[in-house]
């Protein structure tokens, strides 16, 4: 059960909650698209339940990325997902990055560790953020996200659970699976003195398979030529999924944003004026620098078709009649995680990005060799040799890092692009 | 030169050496991996190590912010050092030893390949699990090779790897003495040779090596730090030889390559298989089991028992494991009150002049207090 703790992160959500709710105003006062505007309120919605259950002395989640957060939602406890969140504050604190960094290399992580996690633990060290009564996380997507909720937990000195989530998902996997997502419901009935109400849960099963549903049409919809959507939008996306899935206002999102690109697509309009390239970006846009997927469109008419955060597996059918395998295919729907995490020899993902470049009418493939992400590093010679023999595009190894421009900055990425950009156009 | 140091610095030739004629040779990463099967089908098991030098072309098909060991371990394919293997098999232990083996199937020409998922929990749910991908890749192996492995020579199988466990704990024991009679570096060449040489010739040749140093005398620890030594996979004794020359002894490890792979028996009744899942999983474990108290309730533990003084965590640049175990080791030492050295390196050694400083004025810290 939850216990009387201090107060933490106080003033940092308060004020993140302000900002947020400017925003939504000064969205409401001019003409723009519904999902912006349900995009801010879905967001600022999950900072509120988080901020208002850290105020009452609530139990309050700390979770991984892919951490079944239905079970969440269905037992009314705020969830705060650190590495979402060290984007986030990284993305509009880009003039102080170095100082979002630092606190948490102080603390005694490498500067080798990926920096959202070292902006994570940050946040931990110097109180940023709501205290959690207990922390879940998953063995995927990679060893720093399982060791990343170990540090947490050891820093908080608060419970942690880890699902095991399947490497291959073969059946006896997946029945391991289900155990271990029983054992996590146990776990939470444990720490909040709160019984999962099993009607409740198929409730927000449904939503969250009507969000996953708009996903995959989302997804198909940006098969589209032109694309009707450009590769910033995609993070939106990803990140309502990560905060808010099974809820109604991350629905709310999704739906509109489907009917947006639905008309989009129907009236044949694309996102750009001119688009010359369509790029399926490997990996994921560098959060210190989002623009810099408007200036691709802006200066070489080059728009991101599709990307690895963004897209859903289309093997992996979600039914939630079995909440329970529900909530263990859930995280293997994300194509990351079957790119990402799954033998290749498996899940043929190489093969598969290169299906989807041609799906998806790719003419480029950028990959971002994220700095600290070695085991995405890993697989770019696989995807370039995958990519080169079935289509033939040109393939460009961009280095970089998400979150800290110390690495490379925005200005040595867009020459660096500029040249790449040149030379496809030289050869055209 | 030991025989084990021997086998060591030639080993690829200690391998074409020993291998029987038509005997298939397995390649193997990660310490987690059930030697035993293979052994059982008549199969050589044999460690996969890096090499010495650039790892130009495996930077090509990995990337430079993979770790060094598994960069080097490619390279060494590249090169044609491991053209003799009919097999590698490893588990999904780390991101790199994972994406090591994505690649090493498409780049190098060994017959057959496979991966065994490994759980991260130590549960009776994930005992079971573990169980099954144990017995697919027995399966496996037994598809591919034309072979059948049976509950009998698994058991066989068992008796001979509990062999070399018992013998090395006997050795490991002699390390918690006030004057142990072996040094780190030693100790840790001798296990190591047990991944490179055929474990009935290895179990004799340590026989007769246990019972001398047992007979030895021992190593003054007067002006010695008494050190546990934890960390990323480390198969270079020359490491450990540099930190003890500089006033250390290593009198406790919990390596992969050291006290983890040989630490608990599997059981020789009932089902093999299961024995093995079992012994596998319940061994020492690596930072990226959970949860992690059972790790440093271990850690304690070694530290008591072998009287260590101070703990040295060597770390491989990008191993995310162990480097972010750090911290968590630290703040646990902390309370025990024990201090820690953390060194970070690459696979071979290189840039020693900043460690010895380093280790100096940890040893000099030890001893002023």
């Amino acid at each position: 059960m939850a216990t009387t703790r201090e107060l933490e992160g106080v003033q940092p959500l308060e004020s993140m909650i302000g900002k947020m709710e400017k925003t939504i105003l000064g969205l409401k006062s001019k003409d723009v698209p519904l999902s912006e505007i349900a995009f801010w309120e879905a967001l600022q919605g999950a900072y509120k339940r988080v901020h208002q259950a850290n105020l009452e002395g609530q139990p309050v989640v700390m979770n991984g990325f892919f951490v079944p957060q239905e079970l969440f939602h269905a037992m009314d406890i705020p969830n705060l997902c650190p590495e979402n969140h060290a984007t986030f504050i990284g993305q509009s604190s880009q003039d102080r990055i170095e100082q979002l960094l630092d606190p948490g290399e102080g603390y005694g992580l490498g500067n080798e560790v990926c920096s959202p996690h070292r902006i994570a633990v940050g946040q931990a060290t110097t109180r940023q953020m709501p205290r959690p009564s207990f922390i879940v996380s998953t063995s995927t997507s990679c060893d720093q996200t399982l060791k990343l909720y170990e540090v947490l937990a050891d820093i908080y000195e608060v419970p942690l659970y880890t699902l095991d989530s399947p490497f291959i998902d073969n059946e006896a996997a997946v029945l391991y699976a289900r155990e271990d997502i029983k054992s996590l419901i146990h776990f939470l009935e444990e720490q909040t003195g709160r019984t999962l109400d099993q009607s409740r849960l198929r409730e927000v099963l449904k939503i969250s398979k009507a969000t996953y549903d708009y996903w995959d049409k989302i997804s198909e919809l940006r098969k589209a030529v032109p694309a009707p959507t450009g590769g910033r939008q995609s993070i939106k996306d990803f990140s309502i999924l990560l905060t808010c899935c099974g809820q109604e206002e991350g629905l709310r999102y999704y739906q509109a944003r489907y009917e947006e690109l639905k008309e989009k697509v129907d009236k044949g309009e694309g996102y750009i004026p001119n688009e010359r390239h369509r790029v399926a970006w490997l990996y994921v846009l560098p959060m210190f620098d989002l623009k810099i997927a408007d200036w691709m469109e802006k200066e070489h008419g080059a728009v991101i078709v599709q990307d690895s955060f963004g897209y859903a597996s289309d093997d992996i059918v979600l039914d939630p009649a079995d909440p329970i395998n529900y909530l263990v295919k859930k995280p293997l729907k994300w194509a990351f995680i079957r790119q990402t995490y799954s033998p290749n020899e498996y899940s043929h993902f190489a093969e598969r990005q290169a299906k989807l470049c041609r799906d998806y009418k790719a003419d480029v493939a950028i990959v971002l060799a994220h700095w600290s992400c070695s085991q995405y590093c890993g697989t770019i010679r696989l995807l370039k040799e995958e990519i080169s023999a079935q289509l033939g595009i040109p393939f460009f190894v961009l280095d970089g890092d998400i979150m800290d421009p110390r690495v490379v900055s925005s200005a040595q990425m867009r020459a660096k692009l500029d040249e790449f950009f040149a030379m496809v156009e030289a050869s055209r | 030169m030991t025989p084990f140091k021997q086998a060591l610095a030639n080993r690829h030739e200690t391998v074409l050496k020993y291998r029987q004629p038509g005997q298939k040779v397995i390649g193997w990463l990660c310490s987690y991996f059930p030697e035993e099967i293979a052994y059982a089908a008549g199969m050589y098991p044999v460690r996969l190590m890096g090499g010495s030098g650039e790892t130009t072309t495996a930077d090509a098909y990995l990337y430079t912010n993979m770790c060094s060991l598994v960069r080097s371990c490619l390279e060494e394919g590249f090169k044609g050092a491991y053209s003799y293997l009919d097999g590698f098999v490893t588990l999904n232990s780390c991101d790199h030893v994972r994406r090591l083996y994505d690649v090493w199937g498409p780049s190098q020409k060994t017959p057959y390949t496979y991966i065994i998922p490994l759980p991260h929990a130590i549960s009776d749910a994930s005992l079971v699990y573990f169980h099954h991908e144990v017995r697919q890749f027995k399966e496996s192996l037994e598809a591919a090779f034309g072979v059948t492995i049976t509950a009998e020579a698994l058991q066989d199988a068992i008796r001979v790897y509990n062999k070399t466990r018992t013998l090395l704990g006997r050795l490991n024991e002699l390390r918690k003495l006030e004057e142990p009679p072996i040094t780190g570096a030693e100790f840790l060449e001798v296990v190591l040779a047990a991944t490179t040489l055929p474990r009935e010739v290895y179990n004799k040749m340590l026989e007769k090596f246990v019972a001398e140093v047992e007979a030895r005398p021992g190593i003054p620890t007067d002006e010695k730090v008494r050190l546990l030594l934890v960390g990323s996979e480390l198969d270079d004794p020359a490491y450990v030889q540099m930190i003890e020359d500089m006033g250390g002894l290593v009198v406790a490890d919990d390596l992969c390559t050291g006290t983890k792979y040989f630490w608990n028996l599997a059981e020789t009744d009932g089902d093999p298989l299961l024995s093995l899942a079992k012994r596998y999983l319940t061994r020492p474990e690596c930072p990226r089991m959970r949860p992690a108290r059972n790790r440093l309730r271990h850690l304690r533990e070694l530290i008591v028992s072998h009287q260590a003084d101070a703990v040295v965590m060597e770390v491989i640049k990008f191993c995310n494991l162990y480097g972010e175990d750090y911290t968590i080791v630290r703040n646990f030492l902390r309370k025990m009150d024990v201090p820690l050295l953390q060194l970070s390196r690459e696979y071979n050694i290189g840039a020693v002049g900043q460690m010895r400083t380093r280790v100096e004025a940890f040893f000099e810290r030890i001893w002023g207090a």
